[in-house]
């Protein structure tokens, strides 16, 4: 049982910081910004695992639904249109 | 045109050297404390607890519900000899026994999310016991200032500096053309008289 | 809690450096929005995971004010950066020198 905790601990440790290594290594801003969601979503699961079902219902419907979205918003706004595969923004 | 994600070139990197110093220096830190065991949360609050003798009279106590309540009974040479614990049937109840008494208790399961709600609001007297916590009726009314804070500043955002009327998102933009800025909100740009009092001049 | 509590401080850490990393290296505003947000991230796994580790409520509670205010934090963030591209075009943080008045 601890055992699998652990394992568990391990794997979403390890998509965690991945994903947030990515977010700050991806050349596009729009990349970063979905993984900045898998990056959140796996903080969810260890809030679960450290038995706050609740906290992780608002990581989920705050987090993801609501400022990964604003995010998007503005990533989709200040997106240059003169670029074709879109992918010029530092 | 979907496309797939590409590193970008590592120049200019010197600053998250910095920042990985920093994490070294704080996993060291972290690992290397003295951090014990963590207490966890209570699953079970006491609701009632009953003495029904000495420590001896426990192997022989059992809980029987009938249609009266929960009872504590205990078998004894004489006949059966029951303690009420509570009227209500159903519940979680146990023998256990401590400082040389056993005692009959009933439990009900504390639920976390609840006990948020009640140190949210500030209702103390709700709070259990056995899950502790603080009231933070104070830290939610300022929560609830700054969020409106937060919605009016962005109305403010949005809103055209010269012209002051809130604009859509969404609308169309071609007719921001001639500026060359091109108006992130989607509103249309001032007349070229305004011109110079609206952006562009970095 | 299985895990112990040192992991999930170390883990918190390396959330919480990937997010300076991010704000130090990077030059573009949505960055340093995300940047921010996995480091807000950082601090509630700590409150959480200490909230478990004392048996104390406190700290999901406290969790979910900081979660209110990084909510807070993006809308006007949202808004700054949508009139930095308004008034210069891109979205880089250095390029705004000048302030108006």
């Amino acid at each position: 049982m601890a055992l699998a905790e652990t394992i568990a601990f391990a794997l979403f440790a390890f998509v965690t910081l991945g994903a947030a290594a990515g977010v700050v290594l991806v050349e596009d801003v729009w990349h970063a910004a979905l993984l900045v969601g898998v990056s959140l979503l796996s903080v969810a699961v260890h809030f679960v695992m450290l038995q706050a079902e609740f906290i992780a219902a608002m990581q989920v419907l705050v987090y993801v639904g609501g400022v990964l979205i604003l995010i998007t918003f503005a990533v989709m706004l200040t997106r240059e249109s003169d670029t074709e595969g879109g992918v010029v923004q530092r | 045109m979907t496309t797939r994600p590409e590193l970008r070139d590592t120049g200019g990197l010197l600053p998250a050297v910095a920042a990985v110093g920093l994490f070294v220096v704080m996993a060291a830190v972290f690992l290397g404390a003295p951090i014990g065991d963590a207490a966890g949360f209570p699953q079970n609050a006491e609701v009632a607890n009953e003495s029904i003798g000495d420590a001896s009279v426990a192997s022989n106590a059992s809980i029987q519900t009938t249609n009266n309540g929960t009872f504590a009974q205990v078998a004894t040479a004489s006949g059966n000899e029951s303690t009420l614990l509570t009227e209500d049937t159903g519940v979680n109840a146990t023998i256990v026994t401590a400082g040389g008494s056993a005692y009959g208790v009933v439990s009900e399961p504390v639920s976390v999310t609840a006990t948020i709600g009640y140190a949210m609001f500030g209702l103390s007297s709700q709070l259990p016991d056995e899950l502790k916590s603080e009231s933070f009726l104070a830290v939610f009314e300022i929560i609830d200032l700054v969020l409106v804070a937060a919605l009016v500043g962005a109305v403010t955002l949005a809103r055209r500096e010269d012209l002051s009327t809130v604009v859509t998102l969404f609308t169309s933009s071609e007719d921001a053309a001639p500026s060359g800025a091109v108006a992130a909100d989607g509103g249309s740009e001032p007349d070229v008289s305004e011109e110079s009092t609206d952006g562009g001049d970095a | 809690m299985a895990v112990p509590a040192e992991y999930y401080l170390v883990l918190s850490a390396g959330l919480f450096c990937i997010g300076l990393a991010g704000i130090l290296t990077r030059k573009n505003a949505l960055m340093f929005l995300m940047s921010v947000e996995l480091m807000l991230n950082a601090a509630n796994i700590n409150f959480v995971a200490f909230s478990l580790y004392w048996g104390n409520l406190t700290g999901q509670t406290f969790a979910l004010f900081t979660m209110a205010l990084a909510a807070a934090e993006v809308a006007i963030g949202i808004g700054i950066i949508l009139v930095l591209y308004r008034n210069f075009g891109d979205v880089d943080v250095t390029d705004a020198v000048g302030m108006r008045w």
